[in-house]
């Protein structure tokens, strides 16, 4: 027990010192000691990403070191998973729809956002960028998507937010799926008055937000 | 005191009539033309027009000659594939750049032919045309970190930041000379002022330190450049600024553009006196807010900066196509009624 518990903290600080080489021999190890994989994705790679989520809060860490370090607990967890019990695999908490709205390209917190929110156990469909309203719109209904986050990071872009909330409560389905929204020029006022469940500053934010809707 | 006086005076440091008024607006210059967007943004003369127009209208004292975002034209005339929207704001670059074997790919653009550059440099003489020596011409060249993004996908250069520091840096120094080329062919064209526009510098995105290191030392070169060429640089990064504040005395720009997000307060104390702020009203607040509100932050962030720093009174950022008018009107009206109150 000693042993699991030393070997998935030092996989934590392995992947917060960004050491990659390193989580992927720890990992090797912790699999050789016959610790539950489950365990090992939950409480060492996840728990150190977190961990380095509040970092980033208080401005300690910035989007590159969380960047690489989601891109090593998604490589290592991917190679976990096929070793997880059946009945074990990690918990799909919900289908999580996500894109920049039409007429904006920039993705940089939108792919963060999708990445953390995979690695959270959410089920993440990216749809990329410039996606159009009607685009999210039947995929929210083909995937019976639980969540919709839209991204915009321009003042005349995230009108489309706007209009796509309108869409979804045109066409009776606004209740069906909870939408969160996120970007530079938004904020928790335009959420409120746009009628979005839930606003999101950065990835961090995003994936506790999204648990709290889970509720 | 001419428009022109008034922004250089404010930019020396000297004395003004009124504080200056110049915001960043390219794109809202649209509502002044009566040509649909898919042929305005083709013709660089009725660009200039309204540019000019909107200019009048609002009583500037610069104006930003410009169009679509810097980014991606220098990124098209450098070689990547670009899929731009009608209005040639928005426009998906494919980048160039893969890894170290493909740096030979970079072309150093001939901004009389390649892309959309000529269109950019006509637009800037008939803007110059038009407004002769009454206002100074802002125009905006991206910076070398942004650009680096540009070519190589913003996403794999966050990573590289810190998982191959110098390749990311051998590739940062190779947009220097292309930025150079397009600063100085605005510069030939008419521009006064060159905006270095480095959103990728953010610290909402970097640290400092990553600023210093890879961003930082290319920024000054290209600044020395624009002084060689005998106009005056600025530099803008949107988003959170403070923490870099303190290192611009040293990357020597006249003028700094600040987002919205950081208290004018602290931005004073952190700034060098030399240092010429501009800024900086929410542009989302401008698109959203009443005018009265508009009015009240506008007179904050006079009482705040004007007359105690160097300063030019704008908004943080770009200001949106979909901005009320009545919200610019509110801007003018509060940096008049704080000017007469002397």
């Amino acid at each position: 027990m000693d042993n699991q518990k030393e070997i998935l903290q030092k996989i934590e600080q392995a992947l917060i010192g960004l050491e990659e080489d390193r989580v992927d021999a720890l990992v090797k190890e912790a699999l050789d000691l016959q610790i539950p994989p489950l365990a090992i994705i939950n409480s060492g790679l996840v728990e150190g990403l977190r961990k380095m989520g509040a970092m980033f809060e208080k401005g300690e860490l910035f989007i590159p070191h969380l960047m690489v370090a989601a891109e090593i607990v998604e490589k290592n967890s991917d190679e976990i998973k096929p070793l997880l019990a059946t009945g074990e695999e990690k918990e799909n908490r919900g289908t999580v729809l996500i894109g920049t709205v039409e007429g904006d390209i920039h993705d940089l917190g939108k792919n963060l956002v999708g990445t953390m929110l995979s690695i959270g156990g959410f089920n993440v469909i990216d749809l990329g960028k410039d996606v159009p309203c009607e685009v999210f719109f039947n995929r929210v209904e083909s995937e019976k998507a639980n969540f919709l986050f839209l991204s915009a990071l321009m003042t005349t872009t995230m009108t489309r937010q706007e209009e796509m909330i309108q869409m979804l409560k045109d066409r009776n389905i606004r209740d069906h799926v909870k939408i969160a929204i996120g970007g530079a020029p938004v904020t928790m006022e335009w959420a409120d008055r746009i009628g979005a469940d839930g606003y999101a500053r950065d990835a961090v934010e995003a994936v506790k937000m999204a648990e709290k809707l889970l509720e | 005191m001419t428009h022109r006086e008034r922004v250089l005076a404010a930019i020396r440091g000297e004395a003004t009539d009124r504080v200056p008024f110049v915001p960043q607006l390219t794109y809202f210059a649209l509502e002044f033309s009566s040509l649909p967007e898919k042929e305005l943004v083709r013709d660089p003369g009725a660009m200039a027009a309204c540019i000019a127009e909107c200019g009048k209208q609002f009583d500037f004292d610069a104006l930003y000659a410009g169009w679509e975002s810097s980014f991606n034209i220098l990124a098209q005339a450098m070689g990547c594939r670009i899929k731009a929207s009608e209005d040639f704001i928005a426009g998906e670059i494919e980048p160039l750049v893969h890894g170290k074997e493909d740096m030979s790919a970079i072309r150093v653009p001939d901004p009389s032919s390649d892309g959309r550059l000529p269109v950019h440099g006509e637009l800037i003489k008939k803007l110059k045309d038009i407004v002769g020596e009454e206002k100074l011409l802002f125009s905006y060249v991206p910076g070398p970190l942004t650009m680096a993004g540009m070519l190589f996908g913003l996403n794999n250069l966050m990573k590289t930041l810190i998982l191959d520091p110098d390749f990311t840096r051998s590739l940062i120094e190779r947009m220097v000379e292309p930025i150079e080329v397009f600063a100085e062919m605005k510069i030939k064209a008419g521009a006064d002022v060159v905006v270095i526009a480095e959103p990728t510098a953010s610290c909402s995105l970097i640290s400092s330190d990553m600023f210093k290191t890879f961003s930082g030392p290319c920024l000054a070169r290209i600044r020395a450049f624009i002084e060689e060429c005998g106009v005056i640089p600025s530099l803008h990064i949107c988003g959170k600024t403070l923490p870099v504040i303190g290192q611009l005395k040293d990357l020597g720009f006249s003028i700094f553009e600040v987002d919205h997000v950081n208290p004018l307060p602290d931005v004073l104390d952190a700034a060098d006196p030399g240092l010429c702020l501009q800024g900086n009203i929410d542009p989302s607040r401008l698109a959203m807010a009443e005018k009265e509100e508009i009015y009240s932050l506008s007179m904050t962030a006079l009482e705040t900066a004007a007359g105690k720093h160097r300063f030019i009174f704008s908004s943080g950022c770009e200001v949106g196509k979909n901005t009320p008018a009545a919200n610019l009107e509110a801007m003018v009206r509060a940096r008049n009624d704080f000017s007469a109150k002397g």
